[in-house]
Formats: C-alpha cells, sequence, structure tokens
C-alpha cells in the first residue's frame, strides 16, 4: 500500500470517529433504546385496539383497550398512552411499562360522541410522542333517537280537547248567564 | 242539566254539519285537487329526476326520507293558505257572512267547523305526501328499509299544521280582505318568521319560540347515520364553533308548535266571534 492510497484510508476513517465522538454517549443510549427501534426511538408499537361495544349509541359508556407492544429487548417505564378521537384527546395513561419483547394491555371509558371517529391510541413519554407507534381505527356511533311519539300525540289530543272545549263552551256560557238572571 | 247538555249537543251537531259543508266548498272550488298535485308532484321529482338523470339514489333511506320530506312545510304552508286563509275574511268580504251568520247557529259552531274541515284538508295533503314518500322508499329501498322516524315526522308535520292552520285563520280573523290575510299568512311562515329565526341565531340566541324553527323538527327526527368519513365529526365541531348554531330541542319544539295552534286558535275565535259585518 503505497502513502496515497494509505492517507486515502485513514481520513475516511478518521471523519467517521469524528463524528462518533460529535454525538454525545447518552444521546446514542436514549435513541437506541432496546432493540434500536426505527429513527433511533424505542421499536414500540400500539399491536391493537378494541372497544367493549363495536357499534355504541350516543352516550353509551365504552371500554376502550389498546394493548402495547414493545418488540425491543429493554424493558421501557415511564410511558404515556394517548387515547383520542379525530385528534380530540380522550385521556392520557400514566406511567405504563412494557417488558422486552412483550405486550402490556391499556384500558379507558369514553362516553361516547355520535359520529364517525377516528379512534387513535399513541405512545410517548413526558417528553415526546412516537408517532409511528400510533394505530388508527374507525368508530361508528350511532345517535340516539329524537323523542317519541307519544309527546306528539299528546300535543296534537291538547289541540284537539281545546277545540271541543271551544265548541261547548258557549253553551256553557249561556247556561251560566241563564242561572244568573233567574 | 239537561238543557246544557242539549245546548252541547246542539253545537256539536252544528259544528259537524259545517264541517261537512266546508269540506264539500273546498272539493267543489277544486283547491283540494291543486294540493294532492303538488303532493304527488313534489315527491315523485325525487324519484323521477335520479332516474332520468341516471343518479344514484340517497345512501340510504333515512337520508332520502329526509330529503323528500324537506318540501312538506311548504306544502303545508300553501295548503293552509288555500283552505283557511279566506275562512273568516272571505266570508266578511263576499258579505257572505250576513246569510251564513244568519242560521239560527252560534258563531262559534260556524268559525269552529271551519277550522276543523281547513285542518282535515290539511292532514290529508300531508297523509298523501307521506304515502307517496313510503311507497317511493319501499319501491327503492325495500320492505325492511323504512325509517322508524317516519311516524314520528308524520305526527310532527300534523302538530305543525295545527299551528300553521291556527296561525292563518288568525289572519283572516283579523284582516278584512282575503288577499291581504292569505298573503301575510304566506310571508310569516315563508319569510318572516324564518328572517327572525336566522337573524337571532347570528346574534347567539337560540330562536326556540320561532314556530317555523321548530318545525325544522319535521326533518331532525330523521338521525342521520354517521356516514361521513373519519375525522368528519371532530373537524366539523371545530369549524362550527365559529359561530353558533342551534337546533330545534324535541319537547320544547311539540310544545311551541302547540302553544301557537291553542293560542292563534282561541284568538282567532274570539275575534272571528265578535266581529262585525259591515
Amino acid at each position: 500500500m503505497d502513502m496515497m492510497s494509505r492517507k486515502a484510508c485513514i481520513i475516511p476513517v478518521a471523519l467517521a470517529v469524528a463524528l462518533l465522538l460529535s454525538f454525545p454517549l447518552t444521546s446514542i443510549a436514549s435513541a437506541q433504546g432496546p432493540g434500536g427501534g426505527s429513527g433511533g426511538l424505542p421499536d414500540v408499537k400500539v399491536k391493537s385496539i378494541s372497544f367493549s361495544n363495536d357499534n355504541p349509541n350516543e352516550g353509551d359508556i365504552i371500554t376502550i383497550s389498546a394493548t402495547i407492544w414493545n418488540n425491543g429487548s429493554k424493558d421501557l417505564t415511564n410511558l404515556i398512552v394517548i387515547f383520542s378521537y379525530d385528534g380530540t384527546n380522550i385521556t392520557t395513561v400514566k406511567n405504563v411499562s412494557v417488558a422486552a419483547n412483550s405486550t402490556t394491555p391499556v384500558q379507558i371509558t369514553w362516553k361516547a360522541v355520535k359520529w364517525t371517529h377516528d379512534m387513535a391510541v399513541v405512545v410517548g413519554t413526558e417528553k415526546a410522542i412516537y408517532p409511528k407507534s400510533a394505530l388508527t381505527m374507525t368508530l361508528k356511533v350511532d345517535a340516539n333517537p329524537i323523542g317519541d311519539p307519544w309527546t306528539i300525540l299528546g300535543a296534537l289530543i291538547a289541540v284537539g280537547i281545546t277545540v271541543l272545549i271551544a265548541v261547548a263552551f258557549p253553551a256553557i256560557l249561556g247556561s251560566m248567564k241563564k242561572k244568573n238572571m233567574k | 242539566m239537561l238543557s246544557l247538555g242539549a245546548d252541547i249537543r246542539e253545537d256539536l251537531i252544528h259544528t259537524y254539519i259545517n264541517v261537512r259543508y266546508e269540506l264539500r266548498k273546498h272539493f267543489r272550488r277544486k283547491r283540494i285537487i291543486l294540493s294532492i298535485v303538488l303532493a304527488l308532484v313534489i315527491p315523485t321529482m325525487f324519484y323521477i329526476i335520479p332516474k332520468a338523470r341516471n343518479v344514484d339514489f340517497a345512501s340510504t333511506s333515512i337520508s332520502f326520507m329526509s330529503n323528500s320530506l324537506a318540501f312538506i312545510s311548504y306544502l303545508i304552508i300553501i295548503s293552509a293558505a288555500m283552505f283557511a286563509g279566506d275562512a273568516v275574511s272571505g266570508e266578511f268580504e263576499k258579505r257572505t257572512a250576513l246569510l251564513s251568520l244568519s242560521t239560527p247557529q252560534r258563531r262559534s259552531s260556524i268559525f269552529i267547523g271551519k277550522y276543523i274541515a281547513a285542518l282535515l284538508a290539511v292532514f290529508a295533503i300531508v297523509a298523501f305526501y307521506f304515502v307517496i314518500c313510503s311507497i317511493e322508499v319501499l319501491g327503492i329501498y325495500g320492505l325492511g328499509a323504512m325509517p322508524e322516524a317516519t311516524g314520528k315526522s308524520f305526527l310532527l308535520c300534523l302538530l305543525y299544521s295545527t299551528s300553521v292552520v291556527s296561525m292563518t285563520f288568525f289572519y283572516s280573523s283579523i284582516l278584512k280582505g282575503v288577499m291581504s290575510s292569505t298573503l301575510l299568512s304566506f310571508f310569516t311562515f315563508l319569510m318572516i318568521l324564518p328572517i327572525v329565526s336566522a337573524l337571532l341565531e347570528v346574534a347567539s340566541v337560540d330562536p326556540w319560540f320561532i314556530v317555523t324553527y321548530a318545525a325544522g323538527l319535521t326533518t331532525n327526527v330523521f338521525v342521520q347515520p354517521p356516514a361521513f368519513g373519519g375525522g368528519g365529526g371532530g373537524a366539523r365541531d371545530r369549524a362550527a364553533a365559529s359561530f353558533t348554531s342551534y337546533t330545534p330541542n324535541f319537547t320544547v319544539s311539540v310544545e311551541v308548535m302547540a302553544a301557537y295552534a291553542i293560542i292563534m286558535f282561541i284568538l282567532a275565535m274570539v275575534i272571528a266571534v265578535r266581529k262585525d259585518v259591515e
């Protein structure tokens, strides 16, 4: 190997070493995490979302269950799990721990709001959320029926009774007048 | 007591005779036929036009029914103006009151007979409109697709009809001309009350006391299934948050319609009975 080729080897190696040293060790440790997830984030995902009632009515209290999956080789602690519908936060479950290569269920209850919603669950920490961990499912919440026919029938009967009283009223009034005259 | 009972019975018979007479009059004048034609043509358009243009019908029977019934309030207003607009004012304008009021029956019996006849005629038109819409739903979506709220909507339309007829009778009682009472009734329900309602909404005031606003229930009872794509609700709610939008409350709206019907009927009767023939 001649002098020139040696220099050609040393320069890239030196650059690589310098680059490596430029990253703080702590950041490498935190970024790699257990199992070294994509983009340096922990390899944690929301594996599934399920609902206690798949076709609820408006106002029903339903349980939303999410399974958090840690695909890394290191236990994860102090995670937060955010439940939301259409981008509106429902609740955040804190202090969630998931052992390496295992799953943990997280449950919340929610009073269903009518419409078809994108129900999303995402995992993160107090400092940052992990967007790639998110899972979204669609949930259709039917609106409650409006009113009952008996109220309307009652109103119609009230109008009918008023008309009937109006028919009889002049006769009653006339009879009372006659009595007073006597 | 026996005399009172006999008096009431006699008044009821007179009212019944007046109802029959007024209904015959409506048929003779062909107004009822015109209303029936409107009740046939309007909902049929919702079937014919998509067929002719080769466009799909609404995705659900609920949407179809709700769309078809969007125009029933106009039909109620037109029918009420036709059958009730000249009920009292016509008698005075044409001086026929000189004949009818000289008969041995109470003015109240004549008035109530006219009122019930107008109400029955409008009810018949509303029922016919619903029959046509129901036949269309059955034809397009099948036997099991009839929306559950159809019955409620029908009853609400009948209730709204009573309030519109009462109001029209009130105008007919206070005004001397047929044209003015009919036009005022038209403008009240087609323009004045909807404009007042819209202005109140702009001012963030719930117009619960406006009868045309309450009549929105006739189609609102058809609760639309949440068929929009995910995220629709939240985004819609956020967009709607920039201005206040109100929807009629069921119980309050039913009470408002009943109140208009009863109060306007009583006022109209009191004014009509005391009205002098000049």
